[in-house]
């Protein structure tokens, strides 16, 4: 069944970036574990993507791997390109000039990321210096304009305070402007509001669609909050076992998901109004990423599979206007 | 259930909670034991026996030694071998006495200053903050010098110098335990303080004070040889290596075993409880690193 | 900042009563001094009579606070053997033990610093079994032995430096060597650890992330916060140095503290060994105070 090639979209080349079957393997003491399997996208200038998925389903491992930061037992395969260039293929030194620069990343946890030993100043103003050739003076105007563009209050006082004298929220929006201050082509966006209160979500995600709007950054989105996705991205990728089950327009995907997984995923979300008794959850357990069943990995929660669903693991199958569905369902060979 | 089973079961058990145990300190230490336990078995020679044809006889190896006194023998031709497996006994007995002695004193007011909180705590605190102020070899010389060196003094006096770090580290331990939310589950249910104290906090403890007593078993080895050697410790007849190395000393020039033969001893002895201690500390409570 | 000061000083105070509290048990666990100070000829009138004098006879928290209020004077007794006020015998040789303790810091951090450093940057490798093998033999190793041993060595057989005495350089080599030792083995593994943990935070990730070159990423900020336990634990071991110069000090006769107490103990001269042992307790109690200012002033998260 699974002997046709997959059939992806062609590669865009005024793309920002280009994933084309990705393979992130870890070298364990329990054996090898596959942490992403296979994963192709496209992401355009100024476009917003959102990678979505349950804990554990490869998201970050996918995030890390886009800027070569994974931990030493990681063997990458695949390909990257990042502006037309193999960023498989780069050397170190490339890549950290690439990163920080090109490429930046905001994390989940404001609270731990900056050097509690160090001013906010000194630290943005490292950031810039290391990857930048512009004069003190120029970095301290372009650090200012930074804060005022996410709108911290006071911004000369926050350069010299310590992290731990400021809040989660006002942290994760300097992270975010050490993370834009070089008008990035790309911004990496793991959780970040995940750790936050939900009013201060609101703050960053509204702050990252501004940053989109006047810098003209392409950002992916890694979150498992579907109302995020949904109000933010334009498009989506939604991880199951390190696998990418479903890429598409994201309205596209909430009014008609194809994929049984996206389908449970929509269906488990909570809506006013909604008189049901019970909430609906998906039945089952994540699958452990060292111990993959054979064929696909959603089968034995899936509403829909059938026999051949356990024999191996589907393809992407093309499911019209530029989406793609790993599933049997939409193999156009089948009856 | 069978007796046969019982003990496949109970091996079984012992062989996975020994997995990854490093195999060369785990020997050394079941040596150790078993040497000190079985010394009158194991001992080539009384230790006390004198021989003085065996007068500073070299070890085996060397061209006049021979293997009646494997490790050589001391100016009174006694058998070093033998008297350091002897040495093993009260190494063992006044160091797990001592260990038991400080870590039941110190548990004690650790539970009740995490458990009490408030003045109690502070003032308990104060009191471990003395004496762990204390230079611990000189207050057990004060305290030896005073109560007279006998076994059970320098029992009492290893842990009256030892105690505050098992009160400090159980303190610390119920503290963080109290906040967790099992225990306020448990406060709301009704639980009697008491009954939370033994079996909710105790349990979790439990851990972490093993931990520090393996840790501390090679501490307190070397303090009592100090002691031994500096006269203020165990007292001939009785055997020590801190008391044989003391001996060694004066025919250190002509006959080197004499001295480091003993101290060998200290260094396995120590080094082997040391690293399995480590391993124990990973696989029991790895929060208490860096010493 | 100041509040915390106060509160630590206030802290320091109170564990100060403790400490007398304990050397004064120490002094009348010794015994009846009457015994010790009359001839055996003394009749029991004679004694008790010394007794009153000594203010023996009155309840124990008075007798405690005589007690204290004469250190406050600086009065610990006459030592029964120089018939000298034991708090000055003490004194006198407090500098030795001080030098000997100081320069085994110096050798001990010298060494552990860059081991521990190296074998954490440099995980895995050849440099970090080294250090590990290090620290855990280093603190397995009985001070007094290895005194022995390192005289045994360079002593007799090489000849290169003199056996015991306080004198010149080469006089201090061997005794810093053997008492520095454990303490060298012990900051190494910590320092290991320390910047170990360092090197795992969000920060120093997140610093990778941002195109940080990596020698600014572990030497600026990596070294900076392991630093703050390192240099905290590296003052604290200089008082498990003044504690622990007794065995060193007796193996090389150097004329410090240690000496003079275990000379008194088998004098039977108690009123030194008091001294002794409050002066070093009152040491590394303030010793324990600067280091927690030091750990404040290092931590701005303290600091404000």
């Amino acid at each position: 069944m699974a002997d046709a090639p997959a059939p992806v979209p062609a590669p865009v080349s005024t793309s920002v970036l280009d994933v084309r079957n990705l393979d992130v393997r870890f070298r364990t003491r329990r054996g090898p574990v596959q942490a992403v399997d296979g994963v192709s996208f496209s992401l355009a200038p100024g476009e917003i993507l959102g990678v979505v998925g349950e804990s554990g389903c490869g998201k970050s491992t996918l995030c890390t791997s886009l800027v070569r930061l994974l931990p030493d037992n990681a063997d990458v395969t695949g390909s990257i390109r990042f502006r037309g260039e193999e960023l498989l293929e780069k050397t170190p030194a490339e890549m950290r000039e690439i990163r920080g620069r090109h490429i930046t990343m905001v994390l989940q946890n404001p609270m731990t990321a900056m050097d509690p030993l160090f001013t906010v100043g000194n630290q943005l103003d490292e950031v810039l210096r290391h990857n930048s050739s512009m004069t003190a003076e120029e970095r301290g105007r372009r650090a200012m304009e930074m804060l005022r563009l996410v709108h911290i209050p006071s911004p000369v006082e926050r350069l010299r305070s310590y992290p731990h004298q400021m809040s989660g929220g006002m942290k994760q929006r300097v992270l975010t402007a050490m993370a834009t201050a070089l008008k990035p082509g790309l911004l990496l966006a793991d959780e970040p509001t995940t750790a936050l209160d939900v009013t201060i979500q609101e703050q960053i995600l509204r702050l990252l669609a501004e940053i989109r709007a006047t810098l003209g950054t392409a950002i992916i989105l890694v979150t498992h909050d579907l109302g995020i996705v949904r109000r933010l991205t334009d498009r989506v990728v939604i991880m199951y076992a390190g696998r990418a089950v479903e890429t598409g327009e994201t309205e596209a995907i909430f009014t008609d998901p194809k994929h049984p997984y996206t389908r449970a995923l929509l269906a488990s979300i909570p809506r006013i109004g909604q008189t049901a008794r019970r909430l609906t959850a998906i039945e089952g357990q994540i699958p452990d990423l060292a111990n993959l069943p054979p064929g696909c990995a959603f089968a034995p929660r899936c509403p829909s599979a059938m026999p051949d669903c356990t024999n191996a693991f589907p393809p992407s199958f093309d499911t019209g206007a530029g989406r793609t569905a790993r599933c049997w369902l939409h193999d156009g060979r089948a009856a | 259930m069978s007796g046969s089973l019982l003990l496949q079961r109970w091996s079984s058990g012992l062989r996975d909670g020994m997995r990854g145990a490093p195999v060369a300190a785990t020997v050394l230490v079941a040596l150790f034991v078993a040497a000190a336990v079985f010394a009158p078995w194991i001992a080539p020679h009384n230790p006390a026996d004198q021989n003085f044809l065996a007068s500073l006889a070299p070890p085996f190896w060397a061209e006049e030694g021979s293997l009646a006194n494997l490790l050589g023998g001391d100016n009174l031709g006694r058998d070093i071998l033998s008297r350091i497996i002897y040495g093993a006994r009260l190494s063992l007995i006044i160091s797990v006495f001592a260990i038991v002695l400080a870590g039941g004193v110190g548990v004690l007011l650790g539970l009740i200053a995490g458990y009490a909180g408030g003045a109690i705590d502070a003032l308990i605190m104060r009191i471990v903050d003395a004496f762990l102020a204390m230079p611990f070899i000189l207050m057990a010389l004060g305290f030896v010098a005073a109560l007279g060196p006998s076994v059970t003094n320098i029992i009492i006096v290893m842990g009256i110098t030892n105690w505050a770090r098992y009160a400090r580290l159980v303190r610390g331990e119920v503290l963080s335990v109290k906040s967790r939310d099992f225990v306020a589950l448990a406060r709301v249910a009704g639980q009697a303080r008491w009954r939370i104290g033994v079996m909710h906090i105790l349990p979790n403890v439990t851990n972490s004070i093993i931990v520090l007593a393996t840790l501390d078993l090679g501490r307190v080895i070397i303090l009592e040889s100090s002691l031994s050697f500096l006269g203020l410790g165990v007292q001939p007849p009785d055997i020590s290596w801190g008391l044989m190395l003391a001996d060694g000393r004066a025919y250190m020039t002509v006959a080197w075993w004499l001295m480091v033969m003993p101290g060998l001893a200290i260094l396995l002895a120590v080094l082997s409880l040391n690293i399995f201690g480590d391993w124990l500390r990973d696989r029991l409570d790895p929060r208490q690193s860096g010493d | 900042m100041a509040f915390y000061i106060l509160r630590r000083l206030g802290q320091t105070a109170i564990t100060a009563v403790f400490v007398s509290m304990i050397v004064f048990a120490l002094a009348r666990v010794t015994g009846d001094p009457t015994i010790l100070l009359l001839p055996t000829e003394s009749t029991q009138e004679d004694r008790d009579f010394f007794r009153k004098q000594l203010g023996l006879d009155l309840p124990l928290h008075l007798q405690y606070l005589t007690f204290v209020g004469k250190v406050l004077e600086g009065d610990m007794g006459q030592s029964f053997r120089y018939r000298e006020p034991a708090l000055r015998i003490v004194l006198d040789r407090l500098p030795a033990t001080l030098q000997l303790a100081a320069v085994s810091m110096v050798f001990a951090t010298t060494i552990a610093l860059p081991i521990g450093i190296l074998a954490a940057i440099r995980r895995g490798t050849w440099i970090d079994t080294l250090a590990r093998w290090f620290a855990t033999l280093g603190q397995a190793t009985p001070t007094f032995w290895l005194g022995l041993l390192l005289i045994l060595f360079f002593s007799v057989y090489l000849g290169w430096l003199p056996t015991s005495g306080r004198g010149g350089i080469e006089n201090l080599i061997l005794p810093a060597v053997t008492l520095g030792w454990f303490s060298a083995a012990a900051i190494a593994r910590l320092t290991r650890s320390s910047m170990l943990e360092a090197m795992q935070s969000d920060f120093v990730r997140f610093e990778r992330l941002s195109g940080l070159p990596e020698w600014l990423v572990v030497l600026k900020h990596a070294l900076r916060n392991a630093a703050i336990p390192i240099v905290t634990y590296m003052a604290l071991q200089f008082g498990v140095l003044l504690s622990g110069a007794v065995v060193t000090e007796t193996v090389f006769a150097w004329p410090g503290v240690g000496l003079i107490v275990v000379d008194a103990i088998n004098a039977r001269d108690y009123p030194v060994v008091q001294a002794a042992v409050m002066v070093t307790a009152m040491l590394i109690l303030v010793l324990n105070l600067l280091v927690d200012l030091l750990y404040s002033w290092l931590d701005p998260r303290i600091r404000y």
